[in-house]
C-alpha cells in the first residue's frame, strides 16, 4: 500500500500482550489516517457513557496519512480518547517526529487498552512490542525520563533515533490537566490524556522504526515537494513572520484587532507589556518538527536546558491572561508545564481563575492577584498535586465550580477558552461553542482567515455568513489533521494546494468536495460519539461574560448564529445529526 | 528523507539517508556517509569546538562496523554519499530551506 501501512498494533496492558492487525483500505480511504483515522477506531471500540479513567477505556494514537512521505509540514500524530476534564471525546496533537517515527515501524495506529498493574513503558521496535517494567522512571519529569530511558537504551546511536511520548509526574499523580510530552514538545488540546495514561500505569511509549514508507510515484513527489517549498517561502507568514517569530507575531495582530484578552477575559489589552514578538525573537533559537520547511517553533537555550515551545498560547495565556510580564518567568512556566506534563491553556487558565477569585476575595490560601510571582509556587504545586494546587488541578471548572463561582470559569465543556476574545471574532466564538473537543482553537482555526483576510474575505461582524464559514474551515481542519499536516501550513497553502501530492503518494486523485466530505464525516463522528457521552445542545455555548458583558460594544451573538449553523451541519433544532446527513457521510449502521 | 527518496526509487526512509545531522548543544552538524572502513579504528578521541567536546567518532564520516548507522536497514549493505551523481547536485542542499546545508568544495591546500 503507497502512502500508508495498513496496519496498527494493539497493546493490551493487563495482559501485557500486543496483536498487529490489518486496516481495511477502504477505511484509511475514508479516514485518511491521523484524527479520522484514530476517532473512527476510537468511536467504534468504545461506547461514549465509558468513565475516561476506567480500564475499559482505550486510548489511540494514530500517524497523518502524510506523515513519514516528506510532504512538507506533514508531522502531526493524533491521541484520542475521552476526557476526564471535558468528558467529550478529545484529541491531542502530537508534533515533532514521533508520527513520521510510527510510519517507519510499519504502523499507521496504536490502540492502548486495559490498565497494567505495575507502571510500564511500551517499546515499539518495527512492528515488535516489548512491554517493559518502569518503576526507575515513575515519578521522573518528563526530560529525565527520556533521558534515562534513552540510556538504558544499550545502542546509544539506536538510542539517538528512538522518539518517547511520555507522562510526567502530573499525570502519574492524577492531576485533570496533564498532557503528555513527545520529546520536547508538549501535546497541545489534550487535556487529560496524561490522567488517563496515569491511570493505566502507563509511563512512556518509545518507538524507533527502520522500515520504508513507500509512495506511488516518488520523483513526482519530490517535485511537488520542492514547489510546495516554495510556496511557503513566497509568503510573508510562513517564509518570515513565522520562522521569526514563532506564532507570536499573532500578539500584535490580536492587539491591533481588539481581541488580546486580558485578566481571565475582564478586559483586552490597550498595549503590549513588554511581552512582544521582538523581545521573543531576542531570547530564543528557531527549531522545526519533521520536514517543516517553516519551523516556527521558538526555544530558549540556556546552558543545562532547553525550554521548546514559546508560543502564541503559552505567552498569551501566561502573559496576558495571568498577567505575567516578565518574558523570563513565563519561559521558567513552560518549562515547569514541560516538565510536569500540564496542558498549557488549561492550566493558564485555571491560574486565571484562581487570581480572579483572589481578587474578589474568595480565595485565600494564597496571595495570587493578577501578575503574582506567587504563580511559579502554584505551579509546582498543582505538577505534584498539593495544597492549594490540588484544587486549580482539577481544572478551572470544577475548582471555580467548588467555590460556587462557576461564571468565573471561561472555557466551554470543562476546556479552557484559548487567548483570543470571541466578541471581536464571532467565527471563532461559534467554532468554540461547537467545538467536539470544548473550546479550543487548533480544530479550526478561523483566525487565520479573520484577521489577515490570507484566502477570503470575511466581514468580521456579519451574523449570516458565519456559519457556513466555520463549517468549512472545521471540516478542512479535521481532513488536514487526518492527513497529518500542521495547521499553520494554511498561513501560505490553500487545501487545494495539497491535493496534487494524494496522487503521487496514494496513487489516487481526489478533490476538494471530497477531502471536505472526509472532514465532515470525522466531525460528524466524534459529535455522535459526544451525544452519546450525555452532552446535548445546551452545552454548545459561551460562558456568560462573553455573550452579556459587550465589549467595544460587540458580545458573540451565538443565540443567532446556532440555529444557522446547525441547519448548515444537516443536524435538527437539537443539535443531533439528521439521518439524512449520516446517510451521505456514510455513517448509517447496517 | 530527499535523499532516500532520490535514491531508492518511490521510497521514503530517513534511515537510508547519507546523511545525519548530530545535535550538540543545540548546534547541528551535518555527517556525510563516506567511504566503508572494515574494521573500526581505536582513535577513541574527543575534539573540541566553539561549543563543547564533541566525540570524533560520532562526527567522522567513515562508517565502520562499530557504527550502527550508515547502513541500509533490511540488507546491511553500507551506504555512500555520492552528492547525487556529477556534478555534485545533492538533493539534501536543495530541499533544505534555512540554506543550513551548503555545498562547499576545498581544496587540499586550503585545508592544512
Amino acid at each position: 500500500m503507497d502512502g500508508w501501512r495498513g496496519q496498527l498494533v494493539r497493546i493490551n496492558l493487563t495482559k501485557g500482550s500486543s496483536k498487529i492487525e490489518p486496516i481495511s483500505e477502504k477505511i484509511l480511504k475514508d479516514y485518511l489516517g491521523g484524527r479520522g483515522l484514530a476517532v473512527r477506531i476510537y468511536t467504534q471500540e468504545v461506547d461514549g457513557d465509558i468513565d475516561p479513567l476506567d480500564k475499559k477505556n482505550k486510548v489511540v494514537i494514530a500517524a497523518g496519512g502524510l506523515c513519514g512521505t516528506a510532504t512538507p509540514c506533514a508531522s502531526i500524530a493524533s491521541i484520542v480518547t475521552k476526557s476526564p476534564v471535558t468528558n467529550t471525546i478529545v484529541c491531542g496533537r502530537m508534533q515533532g517526529y514521533f508520527g513520521t517515527e510510527l510510519k517507519f515501524c510499519g504502523l499507521d495506529a496504536i490502540v492502548i487498552e486495559g490498565k497494567a498493574e505495575y507502571p510500564v513503558v511500551v517499546f515499539i521496535t518495527d512492528s515488535s512490542v516489548s512491554i517493559r517494567p518502569a518503576l526507575q522512571y515513575w515519578g521522573r519529569t518528563t526530560k529525565e525520563t527520556q533521558r534515562l530511558i534513552k540510556a538504558d537504551l544499550k545502542d546509544r546511536w539506536a538510542a539517538r533515533e528512538s522518539f518517547i511520548a511520555c507522562i510526567g509526574p502530573a499525570g502519574e499523580k492524577g492531576v485533570s490537566l496533564a498532557t503528555l510530552v513527545n520529546e520536547d514538545y508538549l501535546v497541545t488540546g489534550g487535556v487529560g490524556i496524561g490522567r488517563v495514561l496515569g491511570a493505566k500505569n502507563l509511563k512512556a511509549i518509545v518507538v524507533k522504526g527502520t522500515q520504508d514508507v513507500t509512495v506511488s510515484n516518488g520523483q513526482k513527489c519530490l517535485q511537488a515537494i520542492f514547489s510546495l517549498k516554495n510556496r511557503f517561502n513566497a509568503s510573508p507568514f510562513t517564509g518570515e513572520k513565522l520562522p521569526k517569530y514563532g506564532n507570536a507575531f499573532l500578539l500584535d495582530a490580536c492587539l491591533k484587532r481588539g481581541v488580546l484578552p486580558i485578566n481571565n477575559f475582564k478586559g483586552i489589552a490597550k498595549e503590549l507589556n513588554g511581552i512582544d514578538e521582538n523581545n521573543i525573537e531576542r531570547i530564543t533559537h528557531r527549531r522545526a518538527c519533521f520536514s517543516c520547511p517553516i519551523g516556527c517553533v521558538r526555544t530558549v537555550r540556556e546552558k543545562d536546558r532547553e525550554i521548546v515551545g514559546l508560543d502564541y498560547e503559552t505567552v498569551a495565556s501566561f502573559g496576558y491572561l495571568c498577567g505575567i510580564d516578565d518574558l523570563d518567568d513565563i519561559s521558567e512556566i513552560r518549562f515547569l508545564c514541560t516538565e510536569f506534563g500540564l496542558d498549557i491553556l488549561n492550566t493558564a487558565s485555571s491560574i486565571a481563575c484562581a487570581m480572579e477569585l483572589y481578587e474578589e476575595g474568595a480565595l485565600k490560601d494564597m496571595e495570587l492577584p493578577f501578575g503574582s510571582k506567587n504563580i511559579i509556587s502554584l505551579l509546582k504545586q498543582i505538577g505534584k498535586n498539593k495544597g492549594l494546587g490540588k484544587e486549580v488541578g482539577k481544572g478551572g471548572s470544577i475548582f471555580a465550580n467548588s467555590l460556587n463561582r462557576s461564571h468565573i470559569f471561561m472555557g466551554v465543556k470543562g476546556n479552557a477558552i484559548p487567548p483570543f476574545d470571541p466578541r471581536g471574532l464571532w467565527g471563532l466564538g461559534l467554532h468554540m461553542a461547537t467545538s467536539n473537543f470544548g473550546a479550543y482553537h487548533l480544530n479550526g482555526l478561523t483566525v487565520i482567515e479573520e484577521l489577515f483576510n490570507i484566502h477570503e474575505k470575511v466581514e468580521p461582524f456579519l451574523v449570516e455568513k458565519k456559519p457556513e464559514f466555520v463549517k468549512k474551515i472545521q471540516d478542512m481542519t479535521a481532513s488536514l489533521d487526518a492527513l497529518g499536516i500542521c495547521i499553520n501550513a494554511l498561513f501560505a497553502l490553500k487545501v487545494n494546494n495539497i491535493l496534487p501530492i494524494f496522487d503521487f503518494v496514494f496513487g489516487y486523485k481526489i478533490d476538494i468536495e471530497e477531502l471536505l466530505l472526509v472532514g465532515e464525516r470525522i466531525w460528524n463522528l466524534e459529535r455522535l460519539f459526544n451525544l452519546k457521552a450525555g452532552l446535548c445542545q445546551s452545552d454548545d455555548t459561551l460562558p456568560k461574560r462573553l455573550i452579556e458583558e459587550p465589549l467595544n460594544g460587540y458580545t458573540c451573538p451565538l443565540g443567532e448564529m446556532l440555529p444557522i449553523y446547525y441547519k448548515e451541519r444537516g443536524w435538527d433544532k437539537e443539535g443531533k445529526p439528521k439521518k439524512e446527513t449520516l446517510e451521505r457521510l456514510g455513517l448509517c449502521k447496517g | 528523507m530527499a535523499c532516500c527518496l532520490n535514491h531508492k526509487m518511490d521510497t521514503v526512509n530517513p534511515r537510508r539517508a547519507r546523511i545525519r545531522i548530530y545535535n550538540k548543544n543545540g548546534h547541528f552538524l551535518p555527517v556525510i556517509a563516506g567511504p566503508f572502513a572494515d574494521a573500526a579504528c581505536n582513535t577513541k578521541a574527543m575534539i573540541e569546538t566553539e561549543f563543547g567536546l564533541v566525540d570524533m567518532c560520532i562526527i567522522c564520516r567513515a562508517s565502520c562496523p562499530h557504527k550502527t548507522f550508515f547502513f541500509e536497514p533490511d540488507t546491511g549493505i553500507p551506504l555512500k554519499c555520492d552528492f547525487c551523481g556529477t556534478p555534485p547536485n545533492p538533493t539534501c542542499v536543495k530541499v533544505c530551506n534555512t540554506g543550513a546545508l551548503e555545498l562547499i568544495e576545498v581544496s587540499e591546500d586550503e585545508l592544512f
